[in-house]
């Protein structure tokens, strides 16, 4: 446990010792939700399932950060082995799975801080939605899954290359259709049958359903298959990503 | 019984022998020195010895731990200070100090006392506040060094510690190293391929190429085992070296570059034959001279090859300054 908790404190301080990196991070969904949300739902005046655009829109847009922030965190063990403290790590008496859960909990932390920021910003420019105990609790687990999973396969991918450059390009590879496919700016069940199946594929159409299902009240599934596929699928990518690291060059 | 034991070690890469059958036992309280060229195989058998690579075959122990089956035990045991930089740099010199404390498992008291003394040991204590990203080479080193003491361990290693640092910086290196192999009683192993750092520091050497130990010893028996002298001539035109090796006094010839070396007892004395050997076979002296055998030459009979340690130097700064 301690061994985890060391792990997961340095991710914290280097994370919030890059302040600059903070707000560029949150400049993006900032725009989405505050420019193209606010304006789009004005303009084309569109309601999905008798919801205004920018409500709709908010889950998507904390699905977006998660995405975003929560992939882009593997390239610190790119990093690490760049500049040689993932050795430190590997030499010292901790397992390697500790090492993988303490940084994969490191990235979950700050990728949660920033979708906070998100959520604030968007409860004080009037946003309406729900906000029992519960449904925060609930609203916290499933963003701690579905960022989970993707720190995670940002961890395994990173685990296998040595060059940040290439980490990048395989990534956004990665994103784009995820981005597009997940429910983040409109309903799935209105798409074209085969590209509905394709949304279906991806672990962030279940997350930023969830989210919807808590803070807005309107879903396309029933929340405990929500979660029950995100948590199932956080399990699985862990233990692939533990055995990935285990043999990852040093 | 030995701090370190090793019994027929090998690692082999696809085709390469990297390390092939080492035996070799280090006693507590040694500065032991691994001496070689580039990919002799000495970071195979450091990184097998710190668990980071699995051996082929054969076995090894730290501190009666065995390095395969032990691996925790053995990393408890341990110091490293890799050849490449370690420190995260992002943290300041405490704040390295402080996580390697953590993920030891030195309890709170204990750590905060213990980094004091180590930083105040490097002379760091001024500068512990200090992002590292700001530290040059040489303190860099010293915090490294700091840190691979900081849980206490039986053996620190240290691999080419003073790699690419200006030579003033590595005399200060030194230093430390005997200060706290007296202080601590740390037994030290030591990797490098200046000749000098191994004479200064080392109370045994081991040459090790091609992966094989191939020599081991204090540096003055392996000095002994060169007996008499080194007489150094440089030779106008004309091959002279076989002219030479049929001198009953000499006994060995080596060739190194436009140099001849020649290994004989009493050299002064063999001077004036030399020459005149050298002047019948029809060739000029350009200039001769005698000296005691030094490391560099123990090295050269052994190996049968120079460290070439200037350009090693070169080419191992380049690759340093690519790190950072």
């Amino acid at each position: 446990m301690q061994d985890i908790y060391t792990i997961w404190l340095r991710e914290i301080k280097l994370f919030f010792r890059k302040k600059s990196r903070i707000i560029s991070s949150l400049m993006f969904p900032f725009f989405w939700l505050f420019i193209f949300g606010a304006s789009f739902g004005k303009v084309v005046n569109v309601q999905f399932e008798g919801v205004e655009y920018m409500r709709f829109m908010l889950p998507g847009v904390m699905g977006i950060v998660i995405l975003f922030q929560s992939v882009f965190f593997g390239v610190s063990v790119i990093w690490d082995r760049r500049f040689g403290f993932l050795k430190e790590m590997l030499v010292a008496p901790i397992t390697r799975n500790s090492i993988v859960l303490g940084k994969t909990l490191g990235g979950v932390t700050t990728v949660i801080f920033q979708v906070f920021i998100v959520w604030i910003l968007a409860l004080i420019y009037g946003v309406k939605m729900n906000l029992g105990f519960f449904t925060i609790l609930t609203a916290i687990l499933i963003m701690f899954l579905t960022s989970g999973i993707f720190v995670l396969i940002g961890i395994a991918i990173a685990s296998r290359l040595t060059d940040p450059q290439g980490f990048q390009f395989i990534m956004n590879l990665f994103i784009v259709p995820v981005f597009f496919l997940s429910g983040v700016f409109f309903p799935i069940n209105d798409l074209p049958s085969w590209i509905s199946w394709a949304s279906y594929a991806s672990p962030l159409t279940y997350g930023i359903d969830a989210i919807r299902s808590l803070l807005i009240g309107t879903s396309q599934f029933m929340l405990v298959l929500d979660i029950a596929i995100v948590g199932g699928l956080f399990l699985i990518i862990l233990a692939i990503t533990d055995q990935l690291f285990k043999h990852s060059p040093i | 019984m030995g701090i370190i034991e090793i019994n027929g070690l090998s690692k082999h890469f696809k085709n390469v022998k990297a390390v092939d059958g080492i035996s070799l036992n280090i006693d507590e309280g040694e500065i032991f020195g691994l001496l070689g060229p580039n990919g002799a195989g000495k970071t195979t058998l450091i990184s097998m010895l710190c668990t980071l690579l699995d051996p082929t075959s054969g076995t090894a122990a730290v501190n009666g731990f065995d390095v395969v089956k032990q691996r925790s035990e053995v990393r408890n045991s341990l110091g490293v200070v890799f050849q490449d930089p370690s420190l995260d740099e992002d943290l300041t010199a405490e704040e390295n100090m402080e996580m390697h404390g953590r993920l030891y498992k030195i309890p709170k008291k204990d750590r905060k006392e213990r980094i004091g003394q180590l930083l105040k040991l490097v002379e760091l204590e001024d500068k512990k506040d200090i992002l590292v990203k700001t530290f040059s080479g040489g303190m860099r080193r010293r915090l490294e060094i700091a840190r691979g003491l900081l849980h206490h361990p039986k053996v620190l290693i240290l691999d080419e510690p003073t790699i690419g640092l200006d030579p003033q910086t590595r005399r200060h290196i030194w230093t430390h190293i005997r200060q706290l192999n007296e202080k601590e009683n740390t037994t030290i192993i030591i990797t490098t391929h200046y000749m000098e750092e191994a004479d200064e520091l080392c109370s045994r050497i081991g040459i090790i190429d091609n992966g094989k130990i191939i020599a081991l010893d204090t540096p003055k028996k392996l000095k002994e085992r060169l007996k008499g002298d080194i007489v150094t001539v440089e030779v106008g035109k004309g091959d002279v070296s076989k002219a030479l090796q049929r001198l009953p006094f000499v006994k060995d010839v080596k060739k190194e570059d436009s140099k001849l070396q020649l290994q004989l007892e009493n050299g002064e004395t063999r001077i004036p034959e030399i020459v005149k050997a050298i002047e019948k076979a029809g060739a000029t002296v350009l200039s001769i001279g005698v000296r005691q055998p030094a490391l560099e030459d123990v090295f050269l009979h052994f190996t049968g090859k120079e460290l070439r340690t200037e350009k090693a130097n070169l080419f191992e700064k380049h690759r340093f300054m690519r790190m950072r």
